[in-house]
């Protein structure tokens, strides 16, 4: 076949792409082209599934079902190695660079050059990284430890390193999350030169106003479907906040409180270490409070500090109007604060312990006679949970890995609501679990809040957050961004609390 | 070199420990510095580097070796039990075998846990016991011998001045040295040990590295057994056994984290010195050998402290800070 390099044949091409993961279709037939010389912004909501169908594309997840083009050739890559090879690089959000090593290294990182003799060509290495650091207007020293940058320069050497390879489609997933605006603007000058060579961009971000500004084509994702795909210059933020948003609302959330008493049981005031910026807010009786916004703007700082893991300094945390002090995970416990982690895998169970071990776990003080664990009583309590929960299981010995994501879901709730908290922080409560458990869960909050516990949900489901939460706080970049209440809690007023620019961040809550 | 820096930053402080205690030794007993006594350092000092950098490699890639003990005393058994009598081939012989075999049974360790995918403590804790079971078969009691010019050779001089086992160690540690800096199996250690999914992600084909890194653990495990042999003039089964918790006590004062990805083996003289020392000096100062051990446990709770850059006491950070100030100037983004 005769290679034919004509500006038709795009780049990269996706069709009917699907990919699920257990209890969710993250990617649903969805079409996708990269041109030549064509910067294009993909956004969506969180969980909208624009990262998966960036890691289909660069080999990294398997498709359940649709075919890649790539020059107009079929491909099918088994892992990002071959994608990387084929001539498709991906700048990560999470930067793939070992610290412990030189920033050259990094960036030829499994692409050594070799003198004759086959050992390993330093001064070639040095030589480039520094020729390519230069091309994108960075001035590193390429010996310079990558433990020793700021994260700024560090997403710099990230980008060299995928240019090294010299790829054709090239991806950025939220490059400009950890860049300061000076910063983003070098980085935009220097996307616009790669788009000069005939390179394709991907772009992916939060910040539509970057999107805007930089994108000449956007396509929208919304529960891992495309929108739409248009040139830039039809959208506004406006539009682009509301085709990313207006979904149908379901009927799985329970009835909120009918009339909020104006007591508070709760109230935090802390500085976010890393924006530096008070937060402060309160929670009454019978209320659910959420905190959302885009993933990584110091709610989980701000969430766990309150169970004594850091994140915030000069906490001040009163339950039922007295201060308590949380220095460590033991002290909240004992103030009444329970967290239920996000990565219940790892973080909240023993999977290799049985149901009632589980569940059990962080209360065996409470039932003991002279240090000896009453078996009997234990048993009851955990017979009554298991019941309460409607958890699904054999037997209360049965080991904690054999159960469903939804149940074990269950049993971590389970293991906090033994302990009787007080206040009950739960991140991302429903992830990977199916309808009918989300449902159980949204009514079990609900049932706590009206037991007057404060009840605090981190989530990026934008459905939750409107149809659980009586309030909801909105965090972007450590900032405190919005406190709604009631009929202001919609899709479009969270967006825009979200995604507003850090200027008028600075300008706004000075 | 790229790697100046950082190496000064790593080795300054394991060579500067080195020298004020090799000072004090002398200062307490005149006789230290005589060239008598560190001709036996020398000797003494060898298998302990040689097992230290087998140590080391397997470390760097994120793994650990607990059956380098068991290769040390098979090889040396092998060593001793192949013919003696001085000829040209039975020499090569015993240049050849012993090696060969610790570099198959470093390999097959690699084998069941880079394609296994199994723990490392515990495979090698498990083929160690194999490989001692089969030299006790070998050779139940010490014994055997060895061919009279290595055995005059390897604890001796060269031209009757150079002291062999300074020209061996010296050779070892340079190649060991090099092949960590400038060949891309080394560099893919330092890779695989920082981070394997990255590494992995970067092309780099962390089975077949993982496997090459046990292989070079059970060469340079050999050559510890060979030289042992050769010093002692003959082998013992269990000989190696002190070598498998040395081997990472000396590895770590050298500055090799035991987490992986950081470190290397040029700090391996003076860690190997720091270690050996600390007896050395105890025993000048007449203290019972209860207390070395006190002594030695203590120095690895430094050694770790020098070496665990995250620890909550950083000493190395104080050492690094005083030694070396790092460049004051940040580059920054646009010019």
């Amino acid at each position: 076949m005769e290679k034919t390099t004509s500006t038709e044949v795009p780049l990269a091409e996706m069709k009917e792409i699907v990919k699920s993961f257990p209890g969710t279709l993250a990617v649903d037939k969805v079409d996708f082209v990269c041109n030549k010389g064509e910067i294009k912004g993909l956004v969506g909501e969180n969980g909208a599934g624009k990262s998966t169908l960036i890691k289909v594309l660069a080999g990294i997840y398997p498709p359940d079902s649709g075919t890649i083009f790539r020059k107009g050739v079929k491909k099918r890559y088994r892992n990002y190695s071959e994608a990387r090879k084929d001539g498709i690089g991906v700048v990560y959000q999470n930067l793939s660079l070992l610290t412990e090593l030189s920033v050259a290294e990094n960036i030829y990182m499994g692409i050594w050059l070799k003198n004759r003799s086959g050992s390993i060509n330093w001064y070639e290495i040095r030589k480039r990284s520094k020729k390519i650091l230069d091309e994108i207007g960075v001035d590193i020293d390429p010996n310079e430890l990558v433990s020793t940058l700021p994260m700024a320069l560090r997403q710099m050497v990230e980008i060299a390193k995928v240019l090294a390879q010299n790829p054709e489609i090239i991806i950025f997933d939220e490059p400009t999350a950890p860049l300061s605006k000076e910063e983003v603007v070098e980085l935009f000058k220097m996307l616009a030169d790669l788009k000069d060579q005939g390179k394709g961009i991907i772009f992916i971000s939060h910040r539509l106003e970057e999107v805007l500004e930089i994108a000449d084509i956007i396509t929208v994702m919304k529960d891992g479907q495309e929108v739409i795909t248009e040139k830039t210059s039809f959208f506004n933020e406006d539009r682009l906040i509301s085709s990313m948003v207006g979904r149908e609302f379901s009927e799985i959330f329970p009835a909120k409180s009918k009339e909020v008493k104006e007591e508070e049981i709760f109230s935090f005031e802390g500085v976010v270490k890393t924006s530096n910026k008070k937060v402060a807010f309160s929670l009454s009786k019978g209320e659910v409070l959420g905190v959302g916004g885009l993933q990584g703007q110091g709610q989980i700082d701000l969430l766990e500090s309150m169970f004594g893991l850091g994140g915030c300094e000069d906490l001040r945390i009163k339950i039922l109007g007295k201060d308590v002090r949380v220095r460590d995970p033991f002290h909240a416990m004992n103030s009444g604060i329970s967290l239920i982690p996000e990565n219940r895998n790892e973080e909240g169970l023993f999977l290799i312990l049985s149901v009632g071990e589980n569940l059990v776990a962080s209360t065996i003080d409470k039932r003991q006679t002279l240090g000896v664990i009453q078996k009997g009583k234990e048993n009851g309590v955990v017979e009554d949970i298991v019941e309460r929960l409607s958890i699904r299981i054999k037997s209360i010995n049965q080991e904690a890995e054999s159960l469903s994501g939804g149940n074990l879901q269950k049993l971590v709730l389970g293991k906090w609501l033994i302990s009787d908290p007080r206040v009950i922080i739960m991140l991302e409560p429903t992830k990977g679990v199916d309808v009918a458990t989300k449902q159980q869960i949204y009514r079990l909050i609900r049932e706590l809040a009206d037991n007057n516990v404060a009840v605090i949900v981190y989530t990026s489901d934008m459905l939750e957050l409107i149809g659980v939460c009586d309030r909801v706080l909105i965090m972007n970049h450590g900032f405190l961004t919005a406190i709604l209440k009631g009929d202001d809690i919609t899709e479009e007023n969270i967006m825009k609390a979200s995604v507003r620019g850090i200027d008028m961040l600075e300008a706004g809550v000075q | 070199m790229i790697e100046r820096q950082r190496d000064l930053r790593l080795y300054i402080p394991v060579y500067s420990i080195f020298i004020a205690i090799y000072v004090f030794a002398g200062i307490l007993e005149p006789t230290f510095f005589t060239w008598k006594n560190n001709a036996n350092l020398f000797t003494r000092i060898t298998p302990l580097i040689l097992a230290g950098m087998a140590q080391s490699f397997v470390l760097l890639s994120g793994g650990i070796d607990l059956s380098i003990g068991a290769i040390i005393g098979l090889s040396s058994a092998i060593a001793v039990s192949l013919p003696f009598v001085d000829t040209p081939l039975n020499v090569v012989m015993w240049v050849l075998i012993p090696p060969l075999l610790g570099l198959s049974l470093g390999l097959i360790n690699g084998v069941i846990i880079a394609k296994g995918g199994f723990n490392p403590l515990v495979v090698t804790l498990a083929t160690g016991a194999i490989w001692t079971g089969v030299t006790l078969f070998i050779m139940p009691v010490p014994g055997g011998s060895v061919s009279l010019s290595i055995a005059r050779t390897i604890p001796g001089t060269i031209f009757k001045v150079i002291p062999t086992p300074l020209v061996i160690f010296l050779v070892f540690v340079f190649i060991c040295h090099f092949i960590l800096r400038r060949t891309e199996f080394g560099r893919s250690i330092y890779a695989i040990g920082g981070n394997e999914s990255i590494a992995y992600e970067s092309g780099i084909p962390c089975t077949r590295v993982k496997i090459l890194v046990y292989g070079m653990s059970g060469l340079l495990a050999a050559f510890a057994g060979m030289f042992l042999s050769a010093w002692m003039f003959c082998a013992d089964a269990l000989i190696g056994d002190p070598y498998i918790l040395n081997s990472i006590a000396v590895a770590v004062i050298a500055g090799t984290a035991l987490e992986g990805g950081r470190g290397g083996v040029a700090g391996i003289i003076g860690g190997a010195y720091i270690f050996l020392l600390i007896s050395n000096i105890l025993n000048l100062l007449a203290i019972s050998s209860f207390y070395q051990f006190i002594a030695r446990g203590l120095v690895l709770i430094l050694a770790l402290s020098l070496t665990s850059s995250g620890a909550t006491l950083d000493i190395r950070g104080i050492l690094v800070r005083y030694f070396l100030p790092r460049r004051s100037s940040m580059s920054e983004i646009g010019k």
